[in-house]
């Protein structure tokens, strides 16, 4: 089996032995950064990060996972400057930048961007978030994270905390946590749950039916991992309804209490005030080191897609 | 006088029969009709199956897959006679196919879909249709004809 080309748009896409190899590569990939091996493997390949909508981790993770295998990466953050300002469509946009890459990291607002630019060009493309849908890197180094810094597969517990409707990394994760056989919780104001589309999907799939809450202090003893998610004002339409729902969750040092000794907190990042700074100090709080993973992962990533050697 | 005694029979072409009553001018609209050709509709028929129901008889006419698709979409249960020399040729029930392209649009109006000229994809999943872009699932009624 092999990733060669292959578009990574959607947790939906892959397969267990596809994730297995991914994760299998990311820790080979951390013990080299960790040792600090350098690596040529894409060298003279270059990654073009097209980045339509904010982002830090996302597109630095990517610039540093290239540059560290040798490659090299040109790109834009924000469209200030580029053709799409002067109304060029995205499609259009992505057929003329494959011209000048081996493979394409994206992110844009509109739901679907990535597949119609993967269906339009020819290297592949990686779905860096597109709106409120996929962010399938992400979740591929939550479950890195997990599995280095708990193991998968031990009768784990997630509570998903926040927002899970808009919340493309939730959407992502949840297929990776099922397809795992990690037992899930939801939590979230009744207005931000799950979307429906997605539940059915897991339990078809995997016959993963997680339960939801609305209120914190039910899971907190049961959960082994808190994953939280930023309630994202960008989000909503309505101004007003994002206002009935800010602040709905604050993980502080009194709810903590409650929890497991070894139980972890994991947060894609950025935060607002869902996790108090008090947190931050605790044996608890792993959400920095979440993001040191993405490299490795994106390392392992461009790797397998670009065919490069090992 | 019994309903079906008032409809006139074609000779060749197309009957589109068990439609819901009301439905009839709707369905007509979705297809390339040559006014040349005699189209027949009948609204409010009697049926013995559903108490009242639509029909479309079109001489010299056979529908193409996407018409085939939009009828299914407004009236999961047609029925399509086949007529040949003034007899049932071929007779099929009309389902929801198991891909719509190009004949719906995305009711999502953040899929890339209804933001770039791109046509629309869904794929029927668990009995709903999945937008092959944006990922939602919809019950057949709520997919919007282009």
């Amino acid at each position: 089996m092999h990733l060669k080309s292959k578009d990574i748009i959607s947790a939906a896409d892959l397969s267990k032995p596809e994730v297995e190899l991914i994760l299998e590569r990311s820790e080979m990939m951390l013990e080299n950064l960790r040792k600090g091996r350098p690596s040529d493997a894409l060298r003279g390949k270059i990654l073009a990060t097209l980045f339509f909508e904010p982002s830090t981790r996302t597109r630095l993770s990517f610039e540093s996972a290239m540059n560290r295998l040798g490659g090299s990466v040109l790109g834009f953050s924000g469209t200030e400057g580029t053709s799409v300002t002067k109304g060029e469509t995205l499609r259009d946009t992505a057929k003329n930048i494959e011209n000048y890459c081996d493979c394409i990291a994206m992110r844009n607002p509109v739901e679907g961007s990535a597949r119609l630019v993967a269906d339009s060009v020819d290297v592949p493309v990686i779905n860096g978030g597109d709106g409120a849908n996929q962010h399938p890197t992400q979740a591929l180094l939550d479950l890195v994270t997990i599995d280095a810094e708990k193991g998968i597969g031990k009768n784990l517990k997630v509570a998903l905390c926040g927002d899970l409707k808009y919340g493309r990394t939730a959407h992502s994760l949840i297929y990776f946590l099922a397809m795992f056989g990690i037992e899930v919780c939801y939590v979230s104001p009744e207005q931000l749950t799950m979307p429906g589309w997605i539940s059915e999907d897991i339990e078809k799939r995997y016959g993963s039916k997680p339960g939801h809450h609305s209120s914190l202090e039910d899971v907190i003893s049961w959960a082994d991992i808190l994953y939280v998610t930023r309630i994202q004002r960008e989000r909503f339409a309505d101004p007003n309804e994002y206002n009935k729902v800010a602040g709905s969750y604050s993980v502080d040092r009194r709810l903590l209490e409650k929890a497991k000794n070894d139980m972890m907190i994991l947060h894609p990042l950025p935060r607002v005030d869902e996790i108090k700074p008090e947190v931050d100090d605790t044996p608890y709080a792993r959400y920095f080191e979440q993001s040191f993973y993405g490299v490795s992962l994106r390392m392992a990533l461009l790797q397998l897609l670009m065919g490069g050697k090992k | 006088m019994k309903d079906g005694l008032k409809i006139t029979m074609i000779n060749q072409g197309t009957v589109i029969d068990h439609l819901p009553p009301g439905s009839a001018l709707d369905i007509t609209n979705l297809m390339n009709l040559d006014t040349n050709e005699p189209v027949i509709i009948a609204m409010n028929v009697e049926s013995t199956k559903q108490g009242r129901k639509d029909m479309i008889k079109v001489e010299k006419k056979l529908l193409s897959k996407g018409e085939t698709d939009r009828i299914s979409l407004l009236a999961p249960g047609a029925t399509i006679n086949i007529i040949e020399n003034g007899s049932v040729s071929g007779k099929r029930h009309v389902k929801p196919p198991g891909e719509l392209k190009g004949t719906a649009l995305c009711p999502n109006e953040k899929c890339v879909t209804n933001t770039e000229d791109c046509p629309t994809r869904f794929l029927m999943r668990n009995g709903k249709y999945k937008c092959y872009f944006c990922e939602r699932s919809y019950a057949v009624e709520e997919v919007r004809l282009c």
